[in-house]
């Protein structure tokens, strides 16, 4: 082309074109401008509930600080329980609950990822079992063993605790979740990780005993404590069919007695008092993560 | 008598899907041999040597390794590599192990060494290969060029009768293919049996006992190193060897 000029000055586009004036006090004063956003957030938020019209029966309908006390700490004349112990069922039930999803995931993961033809079987009943359990929302399976499971009146399945129905019902909706946390994380292991094993003598279980699964276990540990939150937060369902006083049944009772759903508040603030740093913690594991892969530490290349 | 050979490869043929990776692929390799695999990209040097460590399982032909078939029902992969070591392209160390514990899990779970006894080996093949001083790092802090020798000291760890070398200077930095050419110089002059495949002509004529020539799954062309690489016979490895040259500048 005759327009192109050997000198260095060929004609193109420019390098400049003019910034607003606001992205260039943001860039100046970054932390200045950060805080009267934040600040401007929490105004507008405190406003629009101090000016709406039902403010004031708001407030004391759920955020009354004389109720909190009360759906806190119980009132034994009223026999209304204290929330925080019944909060401390749903801790209960949720670590036990935890510690058996961790475990009966694994046997699930191992199987569905076998290739043995001996397992076909098992795998399609491990494949069924995490289809139905992930499809299957917890409140339904909530029902379905608490007044299914009695009915049954098989000797021992029958005539379980609540606890242990609680428990049976987690497990089996988490579990699978977990299950398939395990396996992406395996799958994300590269294969010639799996072939570098193989090729020092390796069996099968040795590869992934000190080669797989070490590396995955840094790549599920921040979906695990997500599902983690997650099942906290679902132990609330478990009252439902049971007589059992957790902390949403206490919170319903609190209501029933005062007529005031400051209790339902409490026992939010009960929840996030453990999910937010939960998923803080994650969050940190994510990034810690995203880290190590920046910094080449885990080979992403095959 | 002539010794058997530790190799014996038959009519070999290997298919992925519809596609025939080898073809009819007849080797020998005795002990003490170093066979050089060379051919362009995709013409079946990699399956072959994964096939020879029963990483892959062929569709026909057969293996004869120390006198077994590996087809026969009895033959344990795990067994096979035990004796057949293996080293990448792209290194493959484990990432969450130090170069020590790299190089002891072999001999630790595969050979059930005690500890002690299985650190002191390996502390002493990273010592040969200048590598002793990095036995604490993780992989991440070395070169390109100790990764590389280090997965070599790894497969060595286990005392292989056999290794096989997979392309293992193709990912390096060119200033750092030297230090690894060199480790695997040593070894064949040591004795140990190899096949490798490779793009690195000289390095091939320096250590061969023989080249293979590989096109589209099938050997063209074999014979000692300065006779093939000088004076080869087929036009396509003529055509082949040209391009390396004119490429090599």
């Amino acid at each position: 082309m005759a327009s192109q000029d050997p000198s260095g000055a060929a004609p193109s586009t420019p390098l400049t074109r003019p910034r607003s004036r606001l992205w260039k006090w943001t860039r100046r004063r970054p932390r200045a401008i950060s805080l009267a956003s934040v600040a401007l957030l929490i105004v507008t938020i405190v406003l629009v509930f101090a000016l709406s019209p039902g403010a004031q029966s708001f407030g004391h309908f759920f955020l009354s600080p004389h109720y909190l006390r009360l759906a806190f700490f119980g009132d034994e004349s009223q026999s209304v329980p204290p929330m925080w112990q019944a909060f401390l069922k749903n801790v209960g039930l949720c670590l036990v609950a935890e510690v058996l999803v961790l475990l009966w995931a694994l046997p699930v993961a191992l199987l569905r990822m076998s290739k043995s033809a001996l397992l076909a079987g098992p795998r399609l009943l491990a494949t069924f079992y995490v289809d139905l359990a992930r499809g299957l929302p917890l409140i339904l399976v909530v029902l379905a063993v608490y007044f299914g499971f009695p009915q049954l009146e098989i000797p021992f399945v029958s005539s379980r605790t609540w606890f242990e129905y609680g428990l049976f019902c987690l497990v089996f909706c988490y579990g699978a979740y977990v299950s398939e946390v395990y396996r992406a994380g395996v799958a994300a292991v590269p294969f010639a990780q799996t072939l570098a094993g193989k090729a020092i003598g390796l069996n099968q279980v040795q590869v992934l005993r000190y080669v797989t699964i070490p590396q995955a276990l840094r790549i599920v540990i921040a979906p695990l404590i997500n599902d983690f939150v997650s099942l906290q937060k679902d132990t609330a369902i478990i009252g439902i069919g049971a007589g059992v006083i957790e902390v949403l049944k206490a919170a319903q009772i609190n209501q029933g007695v005062y007529f005031n759903d400051t209790s339902y508040a409490a026992a939010g603030l009960l929840f996030l008092a453990i999910c937010v740093p939960l998923t803080r913690l994650a969050e940190h594991f994510q990034a810690k993560d995203q880290e190590l892969r920046l910094a080449g530490a885990i080979q992403v290349t095959a | 008598m002539t010794e058997a050979p530790l190799l014996r490869v038959y009519e070999l043929i290997k298919k992925f899907g519809d596609r025939t990776v080898l073809n009819g692929i007849n080797l020998e390799v005795s002990s003490h041999e170093v066979v050089c695999l060379i051919g362009a990209s995709g013409s079946g040097k990699s399956t072959l040597l994964r096939c020879l460590n029963a990483l892959e399982v062929p569709e026909a032909g057969s293996i004869e390794l120390l006198g077994v078939d590996l087809a026969d029902d009895d033959v344990r992969g795990e067994l096979v590599r035990r004796q057949v070591g293996m080293v990448f392209q792209s290194f493959n160390l484990f990432p969450h192990r130090s170069v020590l514990d790299n190089v002891t899990l072999g001999p630790r779970r595969v050979l059930r060494h005690p500890k002690a006894q299985a650190v002191t080996a390996a502390l002493q093949l990273l010592e040969r290969f200048g590598l002793a001083e990095k036995a604490k790092d993780y992989p991440d802090r070395l070169s390109g060029g100790q990764q590389q020798r280090v997965a070599i000291v790894r497969a060595l760890a286990m005392e292989p009768r056999l290794l096989l070398l997979d392309e293992i200077t193709s990912a390096l930095d060119p200033e750092l293919v030297g230090e690894v050419l060199d480790v695997v110089r040593e070894l064949a002059a040591t004795g140990m049996t190899m096949v490798l495949a490779t793009h690195e002509m000289e390095f091939a004529r320096d250590v061969a006992t023989s080249v293979v020539f590989l096109a589209e799954g099938k050997i063209v062309e074999s014979g000692p190193p300065e006779q093939l690489l000088h004076d080869p016979q087929d036009e396509r490895t003529k055509v082949f060897l040209r391009r390396y040259l004119e490429g090599a500048g």
